[in-house]
């Protein structure tokens, strides 16, 4: 397991064998979270391979809309190229459900998948 | 008193002579003659004085005048320049002449009290010369080599330095007494005088009474010593930073010469002297390349100030642009016909990417509440677009539902933000009022509040739909909705600038705080709602743009 701290974020990566997880603890408040975001993703979807990745929310303290703009980049990326990708989010917070159920729209399928999860431990 | 000195001084063996009390000669001896090493018809016709060492004078004519009988050391000068050491003996004759017979000549190679106080004042006077230790080593090097010949008392004296690979010695100065000259520049390689190159190695002074034969010095005999007449050479190592870098080198033209102690001694302090010359020079250079540095520094820091301020200035004017992007997008004096509106505005630090409107189109209002994603300049010319676009579209179709309103935005922002290779999101909500009351709203941004005056309640309507600039067809997924509102009802839109401010222990805002804001001022009116937001948007950190629009039902 390995975590990168990105101020008041952490993306703990775990590796399996067919799946990489990332779970997303503490707050995304950054103005910049785009930015500061995106790279790290980056390395991470890169370094998965053929594998699939998991985007696990269901932990987060918070995020801002800033935080959106790269995970909504990454789930039409993997929309778009047919990779598989698990957005695991809490169904009963809203600054979760409401963005996440949008994304839903543009890019569930085959490849593209939303787990809500109702009621998951902060 | 003066007619019969001259015959009876010719004939005496010893070196004497009569001089007046101004130094003119008034007979000698042939002896003296010898002595001094000039002719005696050469001597009548000058001064005494001119044979005796400056600082010398004065004692001696004290001794002559107040010591006569008294036996004291002196020094003569001979043609050549060198000192000839003497003890001789005195007195005045009458009120204006002086006998002086010379006693003994000291013996070569021995030093004289005279000698020895003459050499501590020519050391203590260099050591107050301000040329010494002012960085300029050619002047420093000449008042050295004069100090150098007068002191030692020899022709020529001379500083040469090491090559930096030590394979040739250069001249740097040369005083000639004879010809009143200075001159530099000739080299000595050490392929050509192995000797004296290794007695240099050794750091020991070169004492060579005998020039011609002195094996450190005798390479010289043909090329060098006898063209110039030279007769002995005493060479004193010049030591800088621990080791040798050139040598002082003293000639006497004539025959051999033996140095005395107290030459050799002086000849090394006079060496130590060119060292802290050079040393000056050194530290000169520094401080000049010190205050180059410090000159091109400073011109740096100018030019580096100046360009920072150019830089700050552009910024600056994009800053300016984009708040000025931002200030023309608020309405000045909204209006909606049936209500009473109250809205704020207040960008971050940064020019952030909220906006409101504020729109009558055929006879339909329109209210319009967004935020872009992101900050500065490129997130103010997305939500200019933005503004544009919705305006264009309800100018060119007034009756146009909140959905279609959205759809076409979308379509322009998608093409504009591609082409500025942007990732840029625009969550908005734009709401219809009609004339019947009903509101119709589109699009994903945060909940809308209703305040019901009634009920004394806020009743949360959560939006739906996609980001603008998302999809490049977003009309599938951009349900509408009605909502109405009763007389005295209050609607509250915000960004989420307010709900993601942050309470002093940390803790955002979040909806229920701004619900409670509502309605603690929902009954004062559209203002004080929005007064109240302000007033709580005080006590805490807010790190975002905060918009907030206050609607009232006044029909």
């Amino acid at each position: 397991m390995t975590a990168r701290r990105l101020g008041e974020l952490a993306l703990e990566t775990t590796d399996g064998d067919a799946e990489v997880v990332v779970r997303w603890l503490g707050r995304s408040v950054a103005r910049d979270a785009d930015v500061v975001i995106a790279r790290h993703l980056d390395e991470i979807i890169g370094g998965a391979g053929a594998r699939a990745v998991v985007f696990d929310f269901t932990s987060l303290e918070y995020m801002n809309s800033s935080t959106l703009v790269p995970i909504a980049k990454h789930v039409r990326r993997a929309h778009t190229e047919a990779r598989r990708l698990v957005v695991r989010f809490r169904a009963d917070v809203s600054w979760q459900a409401t963005p996440f159920r949008m994304l839903t729209k543009i890019a569930r399928g085959e490849h593209v998948v939303f787990e809500p999860v109702p009621g998951a431990p902060v | 008193m003066t007619e019969p000195w001259p015959s009876i001084l010719e004939a005496l063996p010893t070196a004497t002579c009569v001089a007046r009390v101004t130094g003119e000669f008034v007979a000698l001896s042939s002896a003296f003659a010898r002595l001094v090493g000039r002719e005696r018809d050469e001597l009548l016709g000058s001064s005494y004085w001119d044979l005796s060492p400056d600082g010398d004078r004065q004692r001696e004519l004290n001794a002559l005048v107040s010591g006569g009988g008294r036996a004291y050391e002196k020094e003569f000068i001979t043609a050549s320049g060198a000192r000839v050491a003497a003890v001789a003996v005195g007195g005045a004759v009458g009120d204006d002449e002086l006998f002086i017979t010379v006693h003994e000549r000291v013996v070569a190679g021995t030093s004289t009290e005279a000698a020895l106080r003459r050499h501590n004042e020519l050391l203590l006077d260099l050591a107050k010369r301000e040329e010494i230790d002012d960085g300029d080593l050619d002047t420093a090097l000449r008042v050295l080599t004069e100090a150098a010949t007068s002191g030692i008392g020899c022709d020529r004296a001379s500083v040469w330095l090491y090559d930096e690979g030590r394979t040739l010695i250069r001249c740097v100065d040369l005083h000639e007494v004879s010809s009143a000259s200075h001159a530099a520049g000739v080299e000595l390689a050490r392929a050509d005088f192995p000797g004296y190159f290794d007695a240099l190695a050794e750091s020991r002074q070169i004492v060579a009474d005998d020039a011609h034969r002195h094996p450190a010095t005798r390479e010289f005999s043909a090329p060098y010593l006898t063209p110039l007449g030279i007769g002995a050479m005493l060479d004193a190592p010049i030591r800088f930073h621990g080791r040798t870098v050139g040598v002082l080198c003293h000639e006497h033209v004539g025959p051999a010469r033996a140095w005395t102690q107290d030459e050799q001694s002086l000849a090394a302090s006079l060496a130590d002297l060119v060292a802290r010359a050079m040393e000056a020079r050194d530290r000169r250079r520094a401080e000049d390349a010190l205050e180059r540095a410090n000159l091109e520094l400073e011109a740096r820091v100018e030019q580096r100030t100046s360009e920072l301020q150019a830089a700050r200035d552009a910024l600056w004017g994009e800053m300016q642009l984009a708040r000025r992007i931002q200030t023309v997008l608020v309405p000045p004096r909204p209006l909606l016909p049936g209500f009473e509106l109250a809205a704020f505005t207040r960008p971050a630090a940064e020019v952030g990417g909220d906006f409101y409107d504020v729109i009558e189109a055929g006879h339909l209002n329109w209210v319009v509440i967004g935020d872009v994603s992101g900050h500065g300049l490129p997130a103010g010319l997305v939500m200019m677009m933005c503004q544009t676009a919705i305006r264009a579209v309800l100018a060119a179709n007034p009756h146009v539902s909140p959905a279609e309103l959205l759809t076409a935005t979308n379509r322009v922002l998608r093409h504009n933000v591609a082409a500025l290779g942007e990732d840029r999101y625009v969550t908005i909500s734009v709401l219809r009022f009609s004339p019947d009351g009903r509101i119709t709203h589109a699009g994903m941004h945060t909940d809308i509040l209703v305040h019901r005056a009634d009920a004394h309640e806020v009743e949360v309507f959560p939006t739906d739909g996609v980001f603008l600039g998302l999809d490049d067809d977003i009309a599938p997924h951009l349900p509408q909705s009605d909502l109405s509102l009763r007389r005295d009802d209050v609607m509250l839109l915000f960004t989420d600038g307010i709900s993601e401010a942050r309470a002093r222990n940390g803790a955002m805002l979040d909806v229920t705080a701004i619900a409670d804001s509502l309605r603690q001022s929902a009954d004062h009116g559209a203002r004080a709602v929005v007064v109240g937001l302000q007033q709580m948007l005080n006590d805490v950190e807010v790190h975002d743009d905060v918009t907030a629009v206050a609607v009232r039902c006044v029909a």
